[in-house]
């Protein structure tokens, strides 16, 4: 019951490595994984390009924005988020190719 | 405490608006001296503030955005009632009752001039108070409120759909050619108008159809914001006519224009003539910015514009001030002003591009520079090596 008052925090995992194990429920995921130091790719930061985009392989986000407007059908029906745009609900896991990528006018369909 | 006041200054201006365009005569251009020396004069006056204050309440800060809105509401409704030729709502009788100032009296001795100025006048405060309000709020694409009431504020200036196109296309394309919103090297301002504005509108009409495609959901429906945010405007042009008629509607119609104006002109200091190459990230150097006081109190340190670009999705009291980013020329309102002519304009912006290709590219970004100097049609910036 109390847990309703204080923020909790949960772990988040990338490609299978436990990164944070305190990650706020307050702050994205791709903040998250900066604050820890990871190269996590991004451009915008507003879910516009499409950089940060990456797999939820299990686990709960909120999402800040519509991802339609970056990710096509296909990609959102396989689980891709918006890293900068996905704020976790619960333990998350997620899968990441970390090296930087030409993302934002990428052919996405 | 004064870190909250600080961001409370507009809402004063507006006081001042409301209660100089109720006056009449001229009240009205008195009104809009004072703005024009406040949001000049100031920043020439009181310098940079380059403080980032942590807040416990930011709550207090959204509520003073929020305001925004029925500020807006009663200043356009204090200039239909100008125009009007009844005493809608009893304001003119009510305003007697209450002061002993004939309002009714002066409102049919205010002159054709003084309505021209109110159309410079309020396209300003609506340029500032709504527009500006409105970018900060239609930001927080996860506040449904927020995102709201910033769509109607900006529908006030035709822009509903700037919520789209800014977010999803210009925070993604800035500094880049495809970006409508970032002038290139040699263009002019009153061209920039025109053009960003159609570009941007048909951006936003592309990028709200493609999302609704992805969501296989049907184009020519309610649920296209891009729809639904020219509706918006077209829903209070009505509410203008019923309360003014023609004349009303006339004046709301040019005052709006003027506000779309002062955002474009807005979009083309914070970028104009910089390069970036497309996918690389955003960074602080790819906007103009400046920490004058008055304007970064009046505008939500809108004028903290490297940061905002480089962490969009930052409230805007958490921007900081990044002094060593490429600065403007001087505060909002002064280098707005500049921008209107433009030989001045391109040739005080030279030696600004020049020390930014030297010190800010780069390297790919610098041979961009050469190519738009090149491209700028201006014989001073071709001959730049
Ligand atoms: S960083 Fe651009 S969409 Fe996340």
């Amino acid at each position: 019951m109390l847990s309703m008052f204080t923020a909790k925090a949960v772990s988040l995992t990338i490609n299978d490595t436990l990164v944070v194990e305190q990650a706020s429920v307050k702050q994205t995921v791709l903040a998250s994984a900066l604050a820890a130091d990871i190269a996590f790719p991004h451009h915008c930061q507003v879910g516009s390009c499409g950089a940060c985009r990456c797999q939820l392989v299990s686990g709960e986000v909120k999402q800040l924005t519509d991802s339609a407007y970056v990710l096509s059908a296909k990609a959102i029906a396989q689980g891709m988020i918006l890293a900068c745009q996905s704020v976790p609900k619960s333990a998350v896991n997620i899968k990441v190719n970390l090296r930087q990528r030409q993302l934002a006018d990428e052919p996405q369909e | 405490m004064f870190k909250y006041l600080k961001f409370m200054s507009f809402h004063l201006m507006a006081l001042i608006a409301i209660v100089s365009i109720t006056l009449g005569e001229s009240y009205i251009s008195m009104g809009f001296a004072i703005w024009v020396a406040v949001y000049l004069g100031g920043d020439i006056l009181f310098g940079d503030d380059v403080h980032t204050p942590s807040y416990r309440f930011p709550a207090l800060l959204t509520w003073q955005l929020w305001l925004a809105l029925p500020l807006t509401v009663i200043l356009v409704f204090v200039c239909c009632w100008q125009f009007a030729s009844q005493d809608i709502g009893q304001y003119g009788a009510w305003i007697s009752s209450l002061t002993g100032y004939d309002a009714l009296q002066a409102r049919q001795n205010t002159s054709v001039f003084q309505y021209g100025v109110m159309v410079v006048y309020l396209g300003l405060v609506v340029g500032v108070m709504a527009t500006i309000t409105g970018h900060e709020l239609t930001h927080r694409t996860w506040d449904p409120v927020s995102l709201l009431i910033g769509r109607w504020l900006l529908a006030f200036s035709f822009d509903a759909n700037f919520a789209i196109e800014h977010v999803y296309g210009h925070h993604k394309y800035v500094s880049t050619l495809n970006d409508p919103a970032t002038a290139p090297r040699g263009r002019s301002v009153y061209a920039h108008i025109i053009i960003s504005t159609i570009k941007g509108n048909i951006s936003a009409w592309h990028i709200e159809q493609q999302r609704l495609v992805r969501k296989q959901l049907a184009v020519w429906r309610w649920h296209n914001k891009a729809l639904r945010g020219y509706a918006m405007s077209l829903a209070i042009m009505m509410w203008v006519f019923w309360l003014a008629g023609w004349q009303g509607l006339s004046f709301f119609v040019l005052m709006a224009l003027w506000a779309k104006a002062t955002l474009e002109i807005v979009n083309y200091m914070e970028h104009y003539g910089l390069v970036r190459e497309l996918n690389s990230p955003v960074k602080p150097h790819h906007s103009w910015n400046t920490n004058k006081r008055v304007s970064s109190w009046a505008m939500f340190n809108l004028t903290r514009h490297s940061h905002h670009h480089a962490q969009g999705q930052l409230p805007y009291h958490q921007l900081a001030p990044y002094p060593d980013a490429p600065q403007m020329i001087g505060g909002y309102l002064s280098t707005f002003v500049l921008t209107l002519i433009p030989p001045l304009w391109h040739r005080l912006m030279l030696p600004k591009l020049q020390h930014w290709d030297a010190h800010f590219a780069t390297p790919a970004e610098y041979h961009m520079a050469q190519q738009a100097n090149q491209k700028s049609k201006i014989a001073a910036y071709q001959a730049c090596k």
